[in-house]
């Protein structure tokens, strides 16, 4: 039966509109700022002033630069699938025939793979746009110093401590019904509250276990695309740790979010 | 003796202090066209929606063709379609889209019994519509179709006239009773009275949460007061003056008449003429449903 629900969920996000404009959006930032990188600094490359960055910087820029808008796409799009099935009462039609708890996880799992599409996606654009840039400008593209390992990793590290604010979001939808609300509190607590404790309590030993800095965490594994061993500042969890935290983090929300959804009345 | 295909017992739902179905057993049989009635707010979608497992029963049980039925435990339902309240689907998916999607957790339905259901429903025409451009009655009859895809042995209508011209509810009412002659057990909930007597063989009564009347609508008719209508110049006299009469249960204007519970007319007649009111007619009234439905839903309101 879950591969069925799944399908459902699938069809469902993917004849919305909101589903291909993400993508459309998350092609173009990720497109546009690699290519301003070049366009902005293309007297530099030429004389020599600047070096020309490797495939790796290609790779890494864009899962960094997607990090800005996936997180809010993915807090929407949670929102959406969630919120339409008590907006629509559609949440009638799969209870009656399966368990709460299949119905919800097969939004999340979903959800999940969307985010993983994302950063695959800007995976293949930066490095799309890196390649015919300096190919076609520059003459100069070179696939040394890449971590094919690494490059392969970054996007399942990265949706891994994305999975939290899904989470996170998830458990906004059920308990409020809503999906304005779930938006409003999910964005709202993403980019005003965690920004905020962050800056205002910098240097203090909690704020490390923030989703915004295990979020934050993913940046610099990046750097290992590139062969580069970055050192993690002292703010901030070591990688494997982030990862294991937003693991804990993704399965205690989601069982909060499946145990409401469980004594929820979802009739009339 | 058939089986039992739906059985509440004691079921109640209380939201916060508030009781809205109380102690409700009700019973349906295999191959009933069960009506369920009961004014607006007497918590007839409620106690359905319990039965369907979407809302949790504050003590009580369901029982859905012999097995248990929570919002845990859901499996009978599969057996089960559902009408409930408005028609809920995707709206910016077509009829045909829509139905495929439902259909997907229940095993065997095919593109034919698609274009079937879309048929029996007299959406054809519209399969591949965006149901968010349907009116009200095509909307409600896709909720139909929704309930009706996967061939359903019990299927729970609720109001599914709602929004409909009165030829679409006369092919709604043709619809019910062809499942029925097709071995489809029916529920029917609906304040429409006079529908509800052309299609059921039994009913049962919601008021303010309880069950105040359950049975076969023959059994039931047979057992209802009489009902009198009076028509007088004077009405206020003729209330006043009938209230002081022995037997008399109630007591109900309509239009320039009286609708009178409790007496035959030859006794209201003999009151009000020792009385010296004469009517200007008078009249039993054959048993219907209205009467019923008025008579045990009066004492609470």
């Amino acid at each position: 039966m879950f591969p069925n629900l799944f399908a459902i969920e699938w069809t469902r996000l993917t004849r919305r509109a909101l589903f291909w404009l993400s993508l459309t959006a998350v092609i173009l930032f990720t497109g546009y700022s690699q290519r301003y990188y070049y366009t902005a600094n293309v007297i530099q490359l030429f004389n020599g002033d600047l070096a020309m960055p490797g495939f790796s910087f290609d790779l890494a820029t864009a899962l960094d630069q997607v990090m800005l808008i996936a997180q809010p796409l993915l807090i929407v799009m949670t929102a959406v699938v969630l919120g339409s099935d008590y907006t629509q009462r559609t949440n009638r039609h799969w209870l009656m025939r399966t368990s709460r708890s299949a119905s919800l996880l097969s939004k999340f799992t979903l959800l999940a793979l969307i985010a993983f599409l994302i950063h695959i996606l800007a995976l293949f654009i930066g490095g799309g746009i890196g390649w015919y840039i300096k190919s076609q400008t520059f003459q100069a593209f070179s696939l040394a110093n890449v971590n094919w390992l690494a490059a392969l990793a970054a996007p399942f590290y990265m949706t891994l401590v994305t999975l939290p604010y899904l989470a996170f979001t998830l458990l906004v939808t059920v308990a409020s019904r809503s999906t304005v609300a779930a938006i409003v509190v999910g964005l709202g607590y993403t980019q005003f509250v965690e920004t905020m404790l962050t800056r205002l309590f910098a240097g203090l030993d909690w704020t490390r276990w923030l989703m915004y800095n295990i979020y934050l965490s993913a940046t610099y594994l990046l750097n290992s695309i590139g062969n580069q061993i970055a050192s993690v500042p002292s703010y901030l969890h070591r990688s494997v740790t982030a990862v294991v935290i937003a693991a804990v983090y993704t399965l205690i929300l989601l069982a909060l979010g499946i145990s409401l959804f469980n004594r929820q009345d979802v009739g009339g | 003796m058939t089986s039992i295909v739906l059985q509440t017992t004691n079921l109640t739902k209380s939201f916060g202090g508030k009781t809205a179905v109380d102690h409700v057993n009700i019973t349906v049989h295999e191959g009933d066209v069960f009506g369920f009635l009961g004014p607006n707010g007497a918590g007839k979608t409620t106690t359905l929606g319990m039965a369907l497992g979407l809302i949790h029963p504050t003590a009580g049980e369901v029982t859905v063709l012999g097995e248990g039925v929570t919002p845990r435990r859901t499996a009978a339902l599969r057996q089960v379609g559902a009408l409930l309240g408005a028609p809920a689907f995707v709206p910016y998916l077509s009829a045909w889209d829509n139905l495929a999607l439902v259909a997907r957790l229940s095993p065997g339905v095919t593109e034919q019994r698609l274009a079937e259901t879309l048929a029996l429903v007299g959406l054809s025409n519209a399969s591949y519509k965006k149901v968010s451009q349907f009116s009200t009655g095509m909307k409600q009859r896709m909720g139909l179709a929704l309930a009706l895809v996967h061939r359903p042995r019990f299927i729970i209508l609720d109001e599914p006239t709602n929004g409909l011209d009165p030829a679409g509810m006369r092919e709604i009412r043709q619809l019910i009773r062809s499942l029925a002659e097709n071995g489809t057990t029916v529920l029917l909930s609906s304040h429409l009275l006079h529908e509800i007597q052309q299609v059921c063989n039994r009913i049962a009564v919601l008021n303010r949460g309880r069950i105040v009347a359950q049975g076969l609508v023959a059994d039931l008719l047979n057992a209802a007061k009489p009902v009198v209508r009076v028509t007088v110049a004077d009405l206020a006299t003729a209330v006043q003056s009938l209230n002081t009469l022995p037997g008399v249960e109630s007591i109900h204007p309509n239009g320039q008449s009286l609708l009178v519970v409790g007496l035959e007319s030859q006794a209201i007649m003999a009151h009000l003429l020792q009385r010296h009111i004469i009517p200007s007619e008078i009249a039993a009234q054959p048993p219907s449903l209205e009467s019923l439905f008025m008579d045990v839903t009066r004492d609470e309101g």
